[in-house]
């Protein structure tokens, strides 16, 4: 074949595929579009038959047979609508998917199969406790694909089953292969029952962010006890740890931090001195008002605008002392001053 | 008599250099775009973890940054109010809205005013990018997260650049006044700084046509093809450039694009570069090249990227005036940004963009054009010289429009296969008609409006020329 024949062949061929494919989408969509009218339609029977299964008007049966017997479509329908029901309704309505062997679907499916469909099996096993389950998803926080090791971290954490933390910040290799900030709902469900772990996890050598992600939880855990930890690692020589540390000790909102957060706010990293204003704000450390007024002089604009905003936060000497700063000798204190009042006046 | 000889000898080596030359361009093109094709088909399927937007809500609620929109509008006064309001209902759990109203000469800011009832205020705020003087600054109680800033006219850059600065949120995103977000848009457009918080840069999303779709209290409410045939042109064009194109490029680590219509950007990396440029008209491009030197030149580890979901729907101009002036404007801000960062090419200090995606651009933008157009313009010349054998270049042309169509074709797989965006089974076979039609003159066309935009910029044209917009089709 000549070079010329082969250009004309090529041409037809790109030709002959490009409508072989058209072809097949259209067709496949057609198909699809048959199908999907039809599932539409079993899915609002699927539906219907739950809500009257929820109402005591149905049975296990029931359901099963408007799914026309397919368990599938059952746990399709039912997973979905888990997350819009609440209370025993919620309870009732797991019960049904377990009974039908939903979880035995989602469990196979977290196994095999393609990986988006895996990752939302693994999610959709948070609604069931069994042992079974939780077997499933400590297997598959060992699974190579980091998301489904995240997934399975997720579900375990919701459904309270998590392992120990120093074995889950080293399956999900947080830091290095894994920063995701969905970790905080992990960490913050550890802090329930483990904040013990997390405590000694600051202690250790951990990654910086399974640090921080485990001073955002004990933050959010109300659990004063949980304060001395945190003020040492206000001290850290990583900044972020240090802001960190601050986020936490402004979420739980404890006098005790006083001496840190006076510190914390002479830091020489300017997303510390920041925290930690915010932190004067969020407590209430009035004590502190003089060392805030300073910082409307700060050289970084955040560190000026958050401690202008903790001014006000401490009420009305806090509004005095940024009067005062705005009619003070002109210069960033003063502009910052005069600034934050007029927004709050408008 | 021998020296016409050896002027016909010489003629035929030339000829067949620059022969040699346009199609060994036109084969390393052509090669890209199908690496593209199939890298992105890869992308896709390895897309991010989360389907429906319940399911985000849950996972993302409360761990999403916060997000400032920055709406700059331009005599945007038929339209600015029901954006506003359609943006007002986005599912996010945290943003505000900054509407720049650059100097508008119409009733812009009056109507904005009016719709919302607002007042003057004052906001504290660090000039840290610099723009032209704020007239005043609009806000009510009632509308907490809209905030309304007037400034004289300096342009889209001028007009962001002044939404950065009075923005609060850690990340910003830059919302064209005439475009429409699918409720979840941000939800998916965040996902990656959540999944990378320190690294991410900036996540750019897709641009739709919407043209032909039906469109309710700022909603896409049913998704149509457009009926005339220039948007449908386009629509092709966006499937390829989006889904294909970009797609692979953010694959590649080496994304220069985040469109202006509808992209993420982390506000300190932008303050980091000095914000947009002014006076540029690929400020979108710009500003993304800007980062991706800053942080070579400063070691950062960062990424660039493009996530296909969230969708963003917008106006494509309907006639060939508008839409001469649109690609022409494009072509120029390519040049711009390609001359203004060209030590960039080929330099091993700035990784993957500088070897493949500025690469690209000199590829595409810069040495295409006018090789292409020579190629046109060599083909009567070489036939009046009896050097064209017409069975080769018809050969030739054959090989070109059935390539083009099958990379068409390609984005319609992965459109397809994907996202299904397009509700009919009868929207494919009209798209893929008109991947045909548009090798017959559209893409000519197109060739036409680069080679005047290369004009244009040699001859140091500025401003943005007039975009008339024709307005959503409401139920």
């Amino acid at each position: 074949m000549s070079f010329l024949d082969a250009l004309w062949v090529g041409s037809l061929a790109l030709v002959a595929l490009s409508l072989c494919i058209v072809m097949f989408l259209i067709i496949h969509r057609w198909l699809d579009g048959r199908i999907e009218r039809h599932l539409k339609l079993r899915r609002g029977q699927v539906e219907a038959a739950i809500f009257a299964f929820l109402d005591g008007k149905a049975d296990q049966d029931d359901v099963s047979k408007a799914a026309g017997h397919r368990i599938e479509l059952v746990g399709e329908v039912g997973l979905d609508l888990v997350d819009l029901v609440r209370g025993q309704d919620r309870e009732h309505l797991i019960a049904l998917l377990a009974a039908l062997g939903i979880a035995d679907v989602q469990r196979r499916r977290a196994n095999r199969g393609r990986r988006l469909a895996r990752i939302t099996a693994v999610a959709r096993l948070r609604c069931f406790h069994d042992d079974a389950t939780q077997v499933a998803l400590q297997c598959a926080l060992d699974d190579r694909d980091p998301d489904i090791r995240l997934a399975a971290a997720e579900s375990l954490a919701e459904i309270g089953a998590l392992p120990s933390v120093a074995e889950l910040v080293d399956k999900l290799r947080i830091g290095t292969a894994q920063h995701s900030q969905s970790l905080r709902h992990v960490f913050r469900g550890l802090a329930r029952r483990q904040s013990g772990e997390l405590v000694a996890l600051l202690a250790g050598e951990a990654p910086s962010l399974a640090k921080v992600l485990a001073l955002d939880a004990l933050g959010r855990s109300g659990d004063y006890g949980v304060m001395a930890p945190i003020i040492a690692a206000s001290e850290d020589a990583d900044v972020d740890l240090r802001a960190a540390a601050f986020r936490a000790l402004a979420d739980l909102g404890h006098p005790a931090a006083l001496a840190a957060v006076a510190r914390g706010l002479a830091d020489p990293a300017w997303e510390v001195r920041t925290q930690a204003a915010i932190c004067v704000g969020r407590i209430g450390l009035a004590t502190l008002l003089p060392k805030l007024v300073e910082l409307l002089g700060d050289s970084v604009w955040w560190v000026r605008f958050r401690a202008a905003e903790a001014l006000f936060a401490l009420g009305e000497t806090g509004e005095h002392a940024v009067i005062a700063a705005s009619q003070g000798a002109p210069g960033p204190a003063a502009r910052t001053a005069h600034l934050v009042l007029a927004e709050r006046a408008a | 008599m021998l020296t016409v000889e050896g002027n016909r000898l010489w003629l035929i080596l030339i000829a067949r250099d620059v022969a040699v030359v346009v199609i060994a361009l036109g084969v390393a093109q052509n090669l890209l775009y199908l690496v593209q094709l199939a890298l992105a088909g890869w992308a896709l399927a390895r897309r991010p973890r989360v389907g429906r937007s319940s399911a985000l809500w849950r996972i993302l609620g409360d761990i999403s940054p916060p997000i400032a929109l920055l709406v700059p509008a331009y005599n945007e006064e038929a339209t600015v109010v029901e954006n506003i309001r359609s943006l007002r209902s986005l599912q996010y759990p945290s943003f505000e809205i900054v509407v720049i109203n650059d100097g508008s000469t119409d009733g812009t800011l009056r109507a904005v005013i009016k719709a919302f009832d607002l007042k003057p205020i004052v906001r504290a705020y660090e000039p840290a990018v610099s723009h032209r003087l704020i007239r005043g600054l609009y806000g009510s109680p009632e509308y907490k997260n809209l905030l309304v800033v007037d400034k004289e006219n300096g342009g889209k850059s001028d007009a962001l650049n002044a939404g950065i600065n009075l923005s609060r949120s850690p990340l910003f995103c830059a919302v064209d006044a005439d475009s429409i977000l699918e409720a979840d848009a941000l939800l998916r457009a965040v996902q990656p700084f959540v999944e990378e918080p320190d690294r991410m840069a900036a996540v750019g999303g897709t641009i739709r046509v919407a043209n032909g779709c039906r469109v309710h209290r700022g909603r896409v409410t049913a998704v149509a093809l457009p009926r005339k045939l220039l948007p449908l042109l386009q629509t092709v064009e966006y499937l390829r450039a989006f889904l294909m194109g970009r797609l692979a490029w953010s694959k590649l680590q080496s994304l220069t694009i985040v469109s202006g219509a509808f992209g993420i950007i982390r506000r300190s990396v932008a303050v980091a570069v000095g914000g947009y440029s002014r006076g540029t008209v690929g400020e979108d491009l710009e500003i993304i090249v800007k980062i991706h030197r800053f942080m070579h030149e400063h070691g950062a580890d960062y990424a660039v990227r493009f996530v296909p979901e969230p969708v963003c729907w917008t106006e494509v101009p309907e006639s060939l005036r508008v839409l001469a002036r649109q690609r022409i404007r494009w072509q120029r801000g390519a040049l711009e940004v390609f001359f203004k960062h060209m030590r960039m090419l080929l330099n091993p200090r700035y990784g993957r963009v500088g070897l493949l995606g500025f690469s690209n651009t000199f590829l595409v933008d810069v040495l295409a054009p006018p090789v292409e157009v020579i190629g046109y313009l060599l083909v009567p010349a070489f036939w009046a010289f009896g050097l064209l054998s017409v069975p080769y270049m018809l050969g030739f042309l054959a090989v070109t429009f059935a390539y083009g169509v099958f990379l068409s074709v390609g984005a319609l797989i992965l459109e397809e296969m994907e996202l299904r965006r397009f509700p009919l089974a009868r929207d494919l076979l009209v798209l893929a008609v008109v991947a045909v039609i548009e090798n017959f003159g559209y893409r000519q066309l197109n060739n036409f409006w680069r080679i005047a935009g290369f004009w244009q910029y040699l001859r140091g044209a500025q401003g943005w020329g007039q975009m008339t917009r024709i307005g959503f089709r409401q139920v």
